[in-house]
């Protein structure tokens, strides 16, 4: 195996040198099958054969070079400007500044980070985990290559394939990181307040210099970080939308009104397409996210970000909820007793395992790793250790053979173990991935072992029934049914609803007053729809009275009633904000603006 | 992006999922290992595993991401099927031309994918293991008929020789990507009713989703 990764690094090497540059070697990612394509242009590869090689596919340090210097200048910007938020003065930017330096600190020093898990009382899985990571990397040359593998891959479209070798597990670590910052209340005019009520420490040389490289090797973290703290701020249209999300959930939660836990997670996915939709037109994001991550990076951090400010939050109480409805209609129950029933009719028969599998030992291993994806809440966290429990199984698969397996032999494997690890709790959380990973994650690597392991539930759960001849329960494919299609339309819907909802922000004046907020509307709403919605939203006593507006040359213009909203904002750009006002103020405004330049016509 | 033969923007990638059908033994791990070897993506975990391999290919100038998921072929793992090839755009059956008993097997999953996922989805029957011409129990034109009937492809391949198997799976992208140009241009059209039709299962929405996203309208002030 490290025979042939070297020769593949080799030859990955000699493709960069031949491709001269990175865009080309990027374009020749896709290889051309030989068969279609006997012209291959000079830059992709070699001579065609008729089995084509990937190795371009394969990143390596040579190839790093130039991307990284490429990263660099993209990310000078961005670092130079968390550094002035580090000044005095900046206080918008310090919340999340402190923010990095507590976070990434602890990510870079080990030592930190024990004694935060330490704290936390989550020490020993802590130390498992880290183990765990560093053994994810001993095949890989030095951490350096790592890294250098994590950079690449963030090019690549997000798949869950391309996660895993991304060792930081965001959703634990944040566990200890979550000196919880209090949410920002409606209404305080300098968030840094908060900020300065704690006893601030020093900010070392050292912290800024790691927090600077740390935003370098992680942009997506600066973003979850600045979207959890607008989260936070009701006065931004964002922020007023995820807090009210929250609480309608815990009162939902609270009043035990749902009926299934599909129907609370579902919902919960739903909001989430919705919120990062609404965060991304609305422009209260600062600065952009396309100045932080490239674009085919953007969902994934977006999708992070998003499970930072809504799972994480809510954690506790879902957890609890979907274990009270599971107990509830029973499912636990049958679970833990067809694992106890299986575990009795020796395992290894059972499923007709022919190939290696853990022992106790690995088997707790096993069991460690589960436990841990019970803490996270980032569903993507939770499929990462997934993954890595999946590799433990190959691994002892492999152990005395060699070979190469496929899914004969790992399914049952991967069985006998569940039913080892007797963890009926196990269920619930493939729920949770399953619902709300969005589709795309879900054809990857990562969906494909996530599939395996509910299959093998299925198959465990089966097993203690009178098996109907067709094996699955009608049930259970109804079930399959209802949860594929769910996805498919669910995915449908949330391309209708990107393009339905859109903002607007409205800069309302009364009097010497005035304030700004951003509004939802719709293709198909007119003028007349958006100023009843600021009426509401602004709380003006005489709505008849007010007007929207917009800027045309320095001028106020009155947007008709009947005008659709897009042909108002032309582009539809959410940036320049129309104006809701008196509409007498109209001549009031056009008077001082005549008055400054000194005119004085109308008295 | 989209999940199923989805592709998006101007510069178009296509993803597609391809479910490996079989009975245990009839040689679809080496036949996708064939495929995919020294080609192994090496940010998979499972490295050299070939439950799951991903291939990324350069079709005409269309990128084309294949994603190839591998099933249990036993017996007993028989009724988990349809968790494994549920949004599936192509199907690869294989069967081993000395065993008949295969190829029964393989009539079956077709009879059940053709029920469960309708036409939409591309099938391939192969005929593998073609370097045992002589203890051939399947006869080429009993096999090629029948794929004719049920509006699959054959092909012939030996994973041992590496023989067919690249022309195999070319030709299973092509007709995938053809399959979803015509979806898109139906979509184009207004014709097509979303990919919920093509799956073929017709569930009531209970709630109209929308609900629990009613408190955000927007700011509040």
């Amino acid at each position: 195996m490290a025979k042939r990764k070297g020769k593949k690094t080799q030859e990955a090497g000699e493709a960069v040198e031949a491709s001269g540059t990175w865009a080309a070697q990027e374009a020749s990612d896709y290889s051309q099958p030989s068969l279609v394509l006997p012209n291959l242009p000079k830059k992709t590869r070699g001579a065609p054969t008729l089995s084509p090689t990937l190795e371009d596919d394969y990143h390596v340090p040579v190839g790093l070079l130039p991307r990284l210097d490429q990263e660099k200048g993209r990310e000078k910007e961005g670092v130079s400007e968390e550094e002035v938020g580090l000044l005095p003065g900046h206080d918008q930017e310090k919340g999340a500044v402190e923010g990095v330096t507590e976070e990434e600190v602890g990510l870079l020093s080990g030592i930190d980070k024990e004694k935060r898990a330490e704290e936390e009382g989550l020490s020993e899985e802590k130390a498992d985990l880290l183990p765990g990571l560093t053994l994810e990397r001993e095949s890989e040359k030095d951490v350096c290559e790592e890294e250098v593998g994590l950079l690449l891959e963030q090019k690549c479209a997000p798949s869950l394939s391309e996660l895993d070798s991304s060792s930081s597990l965001s959703s634990l670590e944040e566990a200890e990181e979550t000196s919880e910052r209090p949410p920002l209340t409606r209404g305080a005019s300098n968030p840094s307040i908060l900020g300065t009520s704690r006893p601030r420490q020093p900010i070392s040389a050292l912290r800024q210099l790691s927090a600077a490289f740390v935003s370098f090797f992680v942009p997506e973290k600066r973003v979850a970080r600045l979207v959890e703290d607008l989260s936070r701020d009701r006065r931004t249209a964002f922020g007023a939308l995820v807090q009210d999300f929250l609480s309608q959930q815990r009162e939902a939660i609270k009043t035990q009104c749902l009926r299934s836990a599909v129907e609370l997670l579902q919902g919960i996915r739903l909001f989430l397409s919705q919120a990062k939709a609404f965060l991304l037109d609305c422009g209260e994001l600062e600065p952009p996210i396309e100045t932080m991550v490239p674009d085919d990076e953007k969902d994934l951090a977006l999708e992070k970000a998003m499970f930072r400010c809504v799972l994480k939050p809510l954690k506790g109480q879902i957890d609890r909820t979907l274990k009270e409805l599971h107990e509830r209609d029973g499912s636990s129950q049958n679970m833990a007793e067809c694992l106890s029933v299986a575990r009795g009719r020796t395992p290894l028969d059972c499923f007709g395992v022919r190939v290696g599998v853990p022992d106790g030992a690995g088997v707790e291993k096993v069991r460690r790793k589960l436990v841990l994806m019970s803490r996270a809440y980032s569903p993507i966290d939770k499929v990462m250790l997934l993954l890595q429990v999946c590799k433990l199984i190959y691994k002892a698969m492999t152990e005395n053979s060699g070979q190469e397996f496929g899914a004969d032999d790992f399914l049952p494997a991967l069985s006998y173990v569940l039913v080892q690890c007797n963890m009926p709790e196990v269920m619930i959380e493939v729920e949770y991935m399953m619902e709300l990973l969005e589709s795309s994650y879900l054809t990857g690597e990562g969906g494909y072992y996530l599939t395996s392991v509910y299959a093998s539930l299925y198959l465990i759960q089966s097993k203690s029934e009178a098996v109907p001849s067709g094996g699955l329960t009608q049930e259970a494919r109804d079930s399959l049914k209802d949860w594929s299609w769910r996805r498919s339309h669910q995915a449908q819907n949330q391309k209708n609803h990107r393009q339905h909802l859109k903002c607007v922000r409205v800069l309302f004046k009364d009097g010497e007053q005035s304030w700004m907020k951003t509004l939802q509307w719709k293709a198909g709403d007119n003028v007349e729809t958006l100023t009843e919605l600021c009426a509401v939203k602004f709380g003006v006593d005489n709505p008849q009275l007010h007007k929207l507006y917009w800027r045309n040359e320095g001028k106020l213009q009155a947007c008709l009633p009947q005008a659709q909203i897009q042909d108002v904002l032309g582009q539809g750009s959410s940036r320049t904000p129309l104006i809701y006002q008196h509409a007498n103020q109209e001549g009031f405004k056009t008077y001082k603006l005549t008055r400054d330049e000194a005119v004085d016509l109308v008295e | 992006m989209a999940s199923g033969g989805g592709a998006g923007g101007s510069n178009k990638t296509y993803s597609f999922k391809v479910v490996l059908l079989g009975e245990g033994c009839v040689g679809k791990t080496s036949l996708v290992l064939r495929y995919c070897e020294n080609k192994f993506n090496d940010k998979h975990i499972t490295t050299l595993q070939a439950s799951f391999l991903t291939k990324k290919l350069n079709i005409t100038g269309k990128r084309v991401n294949l994603a190839i998921w591998d099933t249990a072929g036993q017996e007993r793992f028989h009724a988990l099927g349809p968790i494994y090839y549920r949004d599936s755009n192509g199907a690869i059956l294989v069967y081993d031309i000395t065993d008949e008993d295969s190829f029964q097997k393989v009539k079956n999953w077709v009879k059940e994918l053709r029920k469960m996922l309708g036409n939409e989805i591309c099938l391939c029957i192969v005929g593998n293991k073609i370097d045992l011409e002589k203890e051939r129990h399947v006869s080429v034109e009993e096999a090629e008929g029948y794929a004719e009937s049920v509006g699959a492809k054959h092909y012939h391949t030996s994973a041992k020789l590496n023989k067919g198997i690249e022309e195999l799976f070319l030709d299973l992208c092509k007709r995938m990507m053809e399959t979803a140009q015509a979806e898109e241009r139906a979509k184009g059209n207004g014709v097509s009713q979303s990919t919920s039709s093509r799956r073929g299962v017709q569930i009531v929405d209970d709630e109209p989703q929308a609900a629990t996203v009613a408190g955000g309208c927007c700011s509040s002030g």
